[in-house]
């Protein structure tokens, strides 16, 4: 008895010393990107104070979106490193916090919180999560704390919001070239497949408004749940319909699985993808990814060398040598090009304070980032507007339109 | 003796009104030590302990086990919300509608699900959950938002606005103190009495005369009404929901934290509440190792701690005034 | 004709795998009388361990699919004897076991994460072939291997459990452990290996589906949840309703998403396990152990 006792005491002491110790360590997160010089004092949040510039990063960390989550806090690590290698903001030393999401607005709100008011960041950057933007944006603009979204859902960008801003793809404007470039090919009817989540649903949304506007019949439009991994039934039902041609609007592992199943299940046409496949998609796919085609800024490479733009090569080989491999997701881009895009807004301003620095960020209107010039002059909070179009063939990434005009289309369809 | 008595009581007064003064003054003290976050924490907590509460009715008293309350949250949080912006009810009154509905479908499940052991019944609270979460995200007519989620408006009584952290906590404490004081008063009761037997043992509580089925129902109803009362407090404070907040995951959170405090009394809820937020907390510099550690401290808890951590100040309690006692009687 | 039998082959191979994790949970119920929340990562952690073997280190497969059954079994063993049996031996609340699979679930699947990190992974395909033709249409290897080998551990497990010794004992020891105690069967060890065997049968449906979905960590979570409706169909508790509900609930799925719509597909698992549970509680089989 007496001994169970002790057991009971020690494990509940061993508990809050842990959570305790812990707290404590919190002040100095271990994931902190500690600044290059070292010159400033780790202890203390001293953002406010200007010694720092301080930015939150919220991420998925665990469940269906962890992958994603880790790719864009590894691009957002780097380039803080680079920045502060080269003096960081106006001289000052940026440092970085990251944070997991899980992907859940109540633990959002609740970082977000943590970030303005305990942690005192200047800037912030994600999630890629769009509920948790939608439900943590509010907080940031309240706080008037500078925020780059990492995701490419269309409709947390229309909350008016005038701290966030986003620095990556918005699907609400690749599903219309998607549309005209289908319209341009003869494509007639298209069968969907889309996820439940806000990201993937709102795009296929707009996919299926703009179908409509163009004259594209969309024959069909499945749908599936997180974490199921059978879409049998679903891709039955759209091949069945015939389609000229199949859009996937998805995310996470889902991808991979669908495309292996409908080629098993006997599609061999064109599939079109909301966003870029990931590199890790195509491997696990295999040859099932061959004729998937997207609009997208960047795509993720198997070496620097594949890459046709110098920026992205550069960006590459700077990854790999920090990480030893290669990013597999362009989240890594998206997190490095917002950084990169606070870091000329801090330029343009010419010092760090958020305020002067979101006036800054409207005026740049020809910044050469990964994803093409960015542009934020319309006033909607958006900076990526152009797209380039690649489809996968034997597992590489090849540029659409070249073989599109060499006539493979035609060719495809008559093999069919 | 009778003196001893009266004398004893003023200082059980004085007690809880000092509790109830840092209770009251907990908002400005965070404020005063430049820990604002420490509120929005605490807000939370009177959610949790408020939706935990409603749990321990159903499962530390009457012993029905329920893993799907994250439904009866959401019935809260979205029936409140859909009620206030598209029928214009005060939300301060469709915070009261949205639990009496959550309440009629605790009772309408718990009618067939009573005559369920706790394994099926977990399964048949499990399934109920899904089945409100895949129709919260594809809800007929879309009124839920599906996916996107809705955006809620903040309480607001008589012109003020309960839009800060600062101002909800207050909102929050009335919540707490008035649900708190019907649960005691409602475990206390014959009703209570009647789930305690149950939870021992229902046939010999049905040989006494007990409709089990009956109240079994009244325990799922009133649990669902405490769990759904937390979630349009959620709502109203969060400002915005989704259908993420409302999965399994939620449901066994509840639990666990129930667990964590300890069952059957008024402070395992409160305490259990508090410790897993704070757990949360201190975590969250770990990252992505965050709910593996969750996991192994849950089952260090349950393989250690079966009674939740009031469980345990309950027998140190008990062994000190035990050996208090002897050697009183010694000397 | 082509679409029904795509879609019924289909259904078939994510039947078989909900039939597997329900074996697993009905195994566990007729041993110990449990409920168990692991099988699904169980299926994960499985699915990694073969990618581990086969696909990282070129382990041949049948070699790979051994040893992984073995250290599963292991695993599964592990869980009994450390953490459940320490619970029951304590009398402390049913419910507090069923906490603690979940915890069980928490670290595995997070665990998982942490030692394979977040990517997916390839499982490296187990045929060159990339379809062969069934009454006309094309079928992938994996999936009929998959349908065909969890036919054969099926009826592996049956025979075993009918007709060897240690399945006669396993059997006696869930019947009545007292009685089974007095004829020298070791009840405790017996019950570790239904925990064992069951953790198995799971990592064969991970290692099964593996090269057909990929390898990530949340692989096994739905499919594990969505296991119970099979079992509970079938009857909870019963081995050949475990096979028969888990079927049923595949094809009933992909015949609802493929004809019907797929907007409500995963609603139809849950919708079933509640009928069933209100209904008809001892499931197709008439299994009886469910009732109070």
């Amino acid at each position: 008895m007496k001994n169970s006792m002790f057991v009971k005491v020690a494990t509940f002491a061993l508990a809050l010393v842990l959570a305790f110790g812990l707290v404590a360590c919190g002040e100095t997160p271990p994931s902190s990107t500690a600044p290059a010089g070292g010159a400033t004092s780790e202890a203390g949040a001293a953002g406010a104070t200007g010694a720092e510039f301080v930015i939150g990063n919220p991420q998925p960390l665990t469940g269906v979106n962890a992958q994603v989550g880790a790719a864009a806090n590894k691009g957002a690590a780097l380039a803080v490193k680079i920045i502060n290698e080269n003096g960081g903001f106006n001289g000052v030393p940026v440092r970085l916090i990251n944070y997991d999401d899980q992907g859940s607005p109540e633990e959002a709100v609740k970082i977000a919180t943590k970030m303005v008011e305990d942690d005192k960041v200047d800037a912030v950057l994600g999630s890629l999560t769009s509920t948790c933007m939608l439900a943590a944006g509010q907080v940031y603009e309240d706080a008037g704390v500078l925020t780059f979204g990492t995701g490419t859902s269309p409709t947390w960008m229309l909350q008016g919001w005038e701290y966030v801003f986003r620095a990556c793809p918005n699907n609400g404007v690749s599903m219309p070239l998607l549309v005209s470039k289908m319209k341009e090919m003869g494509i007639e009817t298209v069968g969907v497949f889309r996820g439940l989540d806000d990201a993937a649903k709102s795009a296929a949304e707009t996919f299926v408004e703009e179908c409509d506007k163009m004259g594209v019949e969309v024959l069909t439009v499945e749908s599936y749940t997180d974490g199921d991994t059978d879409y049998s039934g679903q891709i039955a039902k759209i091949i069945s319909k015939n389609p000229d041609v199949v859009l996937c609007s998805t995310n996470g592992p889902t991808m991979a699985i669908f495309a292996k199943q409908l080629r098993q299940l006997g599609y061999q046409g064109l599939a079109f993808n909301r966003e870029a496949l990931p590199a890790d998609t195509v491997e696990v796919a295999g040859s099932a990814a061959d004729h998937w085609v997207f609009m997208y800024p960047y795509i993720t490479y198997e070496t620097p060398e594949d890459a046709f733009d110098p920026d992205i090569k550069e960006f590459l080989e700077l990854f790999q040598e920090e990480y030893g491999e290669m990013p597999f997701h362009d989240c890594a881009y998206r997190s490095w090009d917002a950084i990169m895009v606070m870091a000329e807004a801090a330029r343009i301003a010419g010092t760090n304070d958020v305020d002067a620095m979101r006036d800054a960020v409207v005026e740049i209107s020809n910044f050469k980032a990964l994803g093409g010039v960015m542009d934020f002059s319309a006033g909607n909070g958006e900076g990526l507007n152009t797209l380039n179009s690649y489809i996968v063939l034997d597992g590489k990434y090849e540029d659409f339109d070249a073989w599109y005009a060499a006539g493979n289309y035609e060719a495809l369809k008559n093999a069919g | 003796m009778n003196k001893l008595l009266e004398k004893k009581n003023p200082a059980k007064h004085i007690k809880s009104f000092g509790f109830l003064a840092l209770l009251l003054l907990l908002p400005v003290i965070f404020t005063a030590v430049d820990f604002t976050y420490g509120i929005t924490i605490s807000c939370f907590v009177a959610i949790y302990v408020i939706a935990v509460s409603g749990i321990d009715i159903v499962f530390g008293y009457c012993g029905q086990i329920s893993m799907g309350h994250a439904a009866f949250y959401a019935v809260g949080a979205y029936g409140s919300a859909l009620l206030s912006s598209k029928l214009n009810i005060p939300i301060i009154i469709s915070m009261f509608i949205a639990p009496v509905i959550a309440a009629i479908l605790g009772a309408l499940l718990a009618y067939p699900a009573s005559k369920l052991v706790f394994h099926f019944l977990s399964l048949a609270t499990i399934a109920f959950g899904e089945i409100t979460y895949q129709l919260i995200l594809q809800s007929p007519g879309g009124i839920t938002g599906n996916a996107v989620g809705l955006a809620t408006k903040k309480v607001n009584l008589f012109g003020f606005a309960f839009n800060t952290s600062f101002r909800f906590y207050y909102l929050a404490l009335a919540f707490v103190l008035l649900l708190l004081a019907a649960k005691t008063n409602l475990v206390s009761s014959r009703v209570g009495r009647a789930f305690v037997a149950i939870r021992e043992n229902t046939h010999a509580a049905e040989g006494m005369g007990v409709n089990a089925r009956k109240y079994k129902v009244i325990a799922f109803a009133t649990s669902a009404f405490f769990t759904a009362v937390a979630g349009s407090m959620y709502a109203h404070f969060v400002g915005y929901i989704s259908p993420d907040t409302f999965t399994n995951k939620q449901s066994v959170l509840f639990i666990t934290m129930l667990l964590f405090g300890g069952t059957a009394s008024k402070p395992g809820p409160i305490i259990g509440a508090i410790a897993v937020l704070l757990l949360n907390e201190a975590l969250r510099s770990m990252e992505n190792m965050q709910m593996l550690v969750y996991g192994f401290l849950l089952l260090i808890v349950i393989l250690l701690l079966p009674g939740g951590i009031f469980g345990m100040i309950k027998d140190l309690f008990y062994k000190y005034t035990h050996r208090g006692g002897k050697e009183n009687a010694k000397s | 004709m082509t679409m029904f039998m795509q879609v019924f082959v289909s259904g078939l191979v994510i039947g078989c795998v909900y039939g597997l994790i329900a074996l697993g949970y009905s195994l566990i119920y007729k041993a110990s009388g449990m409920m168990s929340f692991v099988q699904g990562d169980l299926l994960t952690v499985g699915a990694f361990l073969g990618y581990t073997f086969y696909g990282l280190w070129k382990i041949p497969v049948a070699i790979s699919f051994v040893m992984v059954f073995i250290l599963m079994v292991l695993l599964g063993f592990g869980i009994e004897r450390g953490i459940i049996n320490r619970l029951v031996k304590k009398k402390t609340l049913p419910i507090y076991i069923v906490l603690a699979t979940i915890a069980v679930s928490y670290i595995l699947q997070n665990g998982a994460m942490y030692i394979w990190g977040s990517n997916m992974l390839t499982f490296p395909r187990l045929f060159s072939a990339n379809s062969i033709k069934i009454f006309g249409v094309g079928v992938q290897p994996e999936a009929l291997f998959c349908i065909v080998v969890s036919l054969i551990a099926m009826v592996i497990l049956h025979i075993f459990m009918k007709y060897t010794k240690y399945g006669t004992a396993m059997r006696a020891a869930s019947m009545d452990p007292m009685a089974a105690r007095s004829c020298g069967i070791n009840v405790s060890v017996s019950t570790g290996l239904t925990w064992g065997i069951a953790a198995a049968m799971a990592s064969l449906a991970g290692m099964l589906i593996g090269p057909v979905y990929g390898v990530f960590t949340t692989l096994g979570a739905t499919i594990g949840r969505k296991g119970f409706s099979s079992a509970v169909m079938g009857g909870y508790g019963n081995m050949y309703g475990a096979i028969v509900g888990g079927i049923i609930l595949g094809l009933m799925e992909t015949f609802t998403s493929g004809y019907i719509s797929s907007a409500y597909k995963d609603l139809f698992a849950y919708i079933i396990l509640l009928l069933f549970l209100f209904v008809k509680p001892t499931g197709i089989f008439n299994e009886r152990a469910i009732m109070e």
